[in-house]
């Protein structure tokens, strides 16, 4: 009992701790983040990260992780590529979808698949800061002592039915997110941290092939 | 007399129809037992899964967990490989209750094509009222539905088959591997162009 009550205590403590940490931007202060993500955003011609993606279930006592890697072409070229716990690879091209699933290649026609569409576009814009610049949205920005971050909600039913809410987390003083937050309308969320980011390296277009 | 002729007309009909079993009736005698399904049964234990699953010339792959959260009940979850969750299931023998599900898949017809086939799948044990030593097949009487279960020459099982009173409606496959773990199952139905593969990866 004594035990449980000094975890309640200690929890408390920490969450209190931890909420305090997070405040919200002053007007000035959003204004320049916005501005320095928008116009960093913009000169983004290629895009190259590493990236660990964490999915919470919550009544699983452990995350479903999957790594792999991304590039990013401006304007239109996307690849997702996993390797673990499997190959699988998700290629946007041309206002094409294509999938390689452990070697087997489908076509995915995107005229047939539009809420496909978005829900990808959501995840390329939430890279690259674009979102920012969306109407779709409701944002709210915060800070902590290491990180930007930007709560992102959306306004249409259509997009909340999927995502309640994006949060984009900026480390330290850089203006390309370094991990995103999808949570779902059942609060169980989907994590992507980025890692070895390169921006606008030389990138062939032979690479956005299986 | 109207009613007479009808009634015998149906009468006619029904006695047309053949009893399903999916090796003949012959070789059926009754029994009281329970077979065991152990896939699943586990309290707690979590198993992750690839799922590809293909309807009516479509496919859709993700990532599939179906954890036995409490002694009646299984939390059965299926994302896709972009981590988005598509459906949310909590089942039981009884009831079931839907947590999530997403838009495009929200039809009855859907969900309760789901919740059954995942019914069977982790149901912990099945009453059998019928066995068939020949083919090592046990039926299982519930609810109008005829749960036919094969047990291998190894002792475990190997499939169930789930029927109506006169045809095969879907069965399920199971492979284990050396260790007596579900390495991979498959629900194929027969009557909708609905199959779908099952293959375990590390977690």
């Amino acid at each position: 009992m004594k035990t449980k009550l000094i975890i309640l205590i200690v929890s408390i403590f920490h969450m209190t701790l931890a909420k305090a940490q997070e405040t919200a931007m002053s007007g000035a202060e959003i204004t320049s983040f916005k501005q320095t993500v928008i116009s960093e955003a913009q000169k983004i011609k290629t895009l190259k990260t590493d990236f660990i993606q964490y999915k919470h279930l919550d009544f699983l006592s452990k995350e479903i992780t999957s790594s792999g890697s991304m590039l990013l072409k401006n304007p239109d070229k996307l690849l997702w590529k996993y390797n673990t716990p499997i190959q699988y690879g998700i290629l946007f091209k041309d206002n094409k979808v294509l999938v390689n699933d452990q070697g087997k290649k489908n076509k995915v026609d995107l005229g047939n698949n539009k809420k496909f569409e978005k829900i990808n576009k959501m995840i390329i814009g939430s890279i690259s800061g674009d979102l920012f610049a969306a109407n779709d949205f409701t944002i709210t920005f915060h800070k902590n002592r290491n990180q930007r971050i930007a709560k992102l909600s959306p306004k249409t039913k259509d997009l909340s039915a999927y995502i309640q809410t994006i949060i984009l987390y900026f480390n330290d003083q850089q203006s390309t997110v370094s991990e995103v937050q999808l949570i779902e309308p059942s609060k169980d969320y989907t994590k992507i941290v980025f890692k070895n980011k390169q921006i606008n390296q030389p990138i062939s277009d032979a690479s956005f092939s299986f | 007399m109207r009613h007479l002729v009808f009634s015998l007309l149906l009468l006619l009909l029904l006695a047309g129809c053949k009893v399903y079993y999916p090796n003949g009736k012959q070789h059926y005698s009754t029994i009281d037992t329970t077979v065991q399904n152990p896939y699943f049964s586990e309290l707690n234990e979590e198993r992750l899964y690839r799922a590809t699953i293909h309807f009516y010339g479509k496919e859709l792959t993700g990532m599939f967990v179906a954890k036995r959260i409490s002694q009646d009940d299984h939390r059965i979850v299926l994302t896709s490989d972009l981590g988005n969750t598509l459906f949310d299931i909590t089942i039981s023998k009884d009831h079931h209750v839907v947590n999530y599900v997403m838009q495009d898949l929200n039809r009855k017809i859907i969900l309760n094509t789901l919740i059954r086939d995942f019914k069977a799948l982790t149901q912990p044990d099945y009453h059998i009222d019928h066995q068939n030593l020949t083919h090592r097949e046990f039926l299982s009487i519930h609810a109008d539905r005829r749960y036919f279960l094969t047990i291998d020459d190894q002792g475990i099982l190997s499939s169930i088959e789930i029927a109506s009173k006169y045809k095969t409606k879907f069965e399920i496959q199971f492979k284990t591997d050396s260790l007596g773990k579900l390495d991979r199952f498959q629900i194929k139905h027969h009557g909708i162009k609905l199959n779908m593969d099952f293959v375990n990866i590390p977690f």
